[in-house]
Parts: structure tokens; sequence; C-alpha cells
């Protein structure tokens, strides 16, 4: 893990699997996470923040996005409330 | 990676990991989801059922949860209202590239059309030079056309049949005698019938004294 502690981010593409961020601000920043270790922000401010996923993570939403396509909104709209709600 | 075709999974727990599942029916069903690879279903349905996330999967969407709360909100719900039509689409990072395949490869590039350059004038030269020396527009004369008949084997050809080839040769016997024979035509009328040779040879003799009348009476 490693901890990064008040940096500004701005047009990076960034690898957050495990690491911690402290005081950091992100703007036109694109996160790639990989399904590793789950990363933390603490005290972090995003501006304009793009979500990409490789490996498990992207196998997990192609899945729930799958399923969504089949006709299966209802188990993707659970899970979806789930994570807004801080449930999982 | 195993494929399910047609299948109806009722009240059970199904790992879809890595699967391909077409024209099935999940009712009731458990699918279970382990981030291991991700499975494809190709007009399926679902009826009621849940979906449980383990191992990686579920770490996503606590990384999700997790950015939710940390003040990402708009970053995420762009995922998970894409993801819940369907249309979630899946950006990979650019695979780096060959470090061979980099930079400017003139000389290769050069000597490859070099080298498709001279086959190209080899193909003309040698069709040009074919053409001179070996024109087609000439009559090959070492094998003449020879009639059909004599390329047909004798043996090989129809015979009539047994009954025909009787009643051919009477009537071949019978025009040969009426040829070659004395009789008569019409006795009561004086007329009968010679052999040709003799009819050809009584002509001449006939023709000869009548040619010589002529001359002696043009003579007095």
């Amino acid at each position: 893990m490693v901890t990064i502690t008040n940096q500004a981010f701005r047009d990076e593409t960034l690898s957050v699997d495990g690491n911690e961020y402290v005081g950091c601000t992100f703007t036109d920043v694109v996160f790639v996470y990989g399904g590793g270790a789950l990363p933390t922000f603490t005290k972090c401010l995003f501006s304009d923040v793009a979500l990409q996923f490789e490996g498990a993570a992207a196998s997990t939403l192609k899945f729930l996005n799958g399923l969504a396509a089949n006709g299966y909104p209802a188990a993707t709209a659970n899970i979806a409330d789930n994570i807004r709600a801080g449930n999982v | 990676m195993t494929t399910f075709k047609n299948e109806t999974f009722r009240n059970q727990e199904v790992v879809v990991d890595g699967n391909e599942y077409i024209d099935c029916n999940f009712v009731n069903c458990t699918l279970i989801h382990r981030g291991t690879a991700s499975p494809d279903f190709i007009r399926c349905s679902f009826t009621s059922g849940r979906v449980q996330l383990e191992g990686d999967a579920s770490r996503t969407t606590r990384y999700l949860s997790s950015l939710y709360a940390a003040g990402a909100g708009d970053s995420v719900e762009g995922v998970l209202k894409r993801m819940n039509k369907g249309l979630l689409p899946f950006t990979q990072r650019p695979a780096p590239c060959d470090p061979v395949a980099t930079g400017n490869n003139n000389g290769r590039l050069a000597m490859y059309s070099a080298v498709m350059v001279a086959v190209t004038l080899f193909i003309l030269f040698f069709f040009s030079w074919a053409g001179l020396t070996e024109p087609r527009n000439a009559l090959d004369e070492t094998s003449p056309a020879a009639p059909l008949r004599s390329q047909i084997p004798l043996e090989l050809m129809p015979s009539l049949p047994a009954e025909l080839a009787a009643e051919y040769d009477a009537l071949r016997d019978g025009q040969l005698d009426e040829l070659t024979s004395f009789d008569w035509v019409d006795q009561e009328a004086g007329t009968a019938r010679i052999p040709i040779e003799n009819a050809f040879t009584l002509l001449i003799e006939q023709q000869a004294a009548s040619t010589a009348a002529d001359a002696q009476e043009d003579d007095e």
C-alpha cells in the first residue's frame, strides 16, 4: 500500500489498487481499478473523475451489465442501491 | 468455459464465472459471480432470484461504494446508470506497443519495396520473353487433324440387328442379281433385262453404228 498525502492530480491516469489517498485533489483524472486491494480516499476532492476497470473488476461489471442487457435490470438495480447506501 | 443451451435452472445456486448461457431460463436462482471470468448471457430470461458477488467481484462493489462515500458520487452514478441499462462500455488501457514495432523502419520498408519491384520486373520480363520466343498465334502442325472415322476402332462401331442384317443382305443380293442376269421383264411385249455390262457394250455399238450411218448419208 502506498500512502499519498496532499497531492494534486490533473489530467492523469492512476492505477488506484491498494493505494491510500489523503487530502488529495483529482481533476480530469482517470481511476483504473483492477479488482485488487481496495484503495482508500480520505478528505479528497474529485472533479471530472472517470472510472475505468480491468481484470476482476471489469469482469464483475461486465457480468452485471450483461444481466441488465438480458432483461434482468432488477438485480443490478438492487446492487446499485446497495452501493449508494454503503451496504456492500 | 462451459456452454449451456436451452436449459432451465430452477431454485438453485449457479456459479456463472466464465460460462456461456444461450437461451437459458433462470427461475428463482442465486447467480454467483466471483470475478474470475465474465460469463455471457445470450437470449436468457430471469425470473425472481438474486445476484451474489464473492471474492474479487465483491471488492468491485465495495470500491464503488467507497468512492461514492468519499465524494466521487457523480462518477460512480454514471457507471451505475449505464450498468443498469446494459450500456456500460469496457474500455481497457491499450496494451503497450512491441518495442520491435516502434520507430521508423525505413530500411526495412526500402528493402521490401525493392524486392517487390524486382519480382514485378522479373514477371514482366518473363512474359515479354515468352511472347517473343513462343508466340501462340501459329497453328500447331505437329498433329494434323485426322478423319473422325479413323479414330474409332471398327470393333466399337455399332452393328445391325440380325433380322435387319438378313433383310439388308437379301435386298442387296436381289439388286445385284437384277444388274447381272438375263430375264424377261414383259415377255408378251418383248421387253427383256440384260446384265448392265452387256447393256453398256450394246449401247456403245448402237451409237457407233448410228454415227457411221449418219456420216455415210452426209457423204452421199
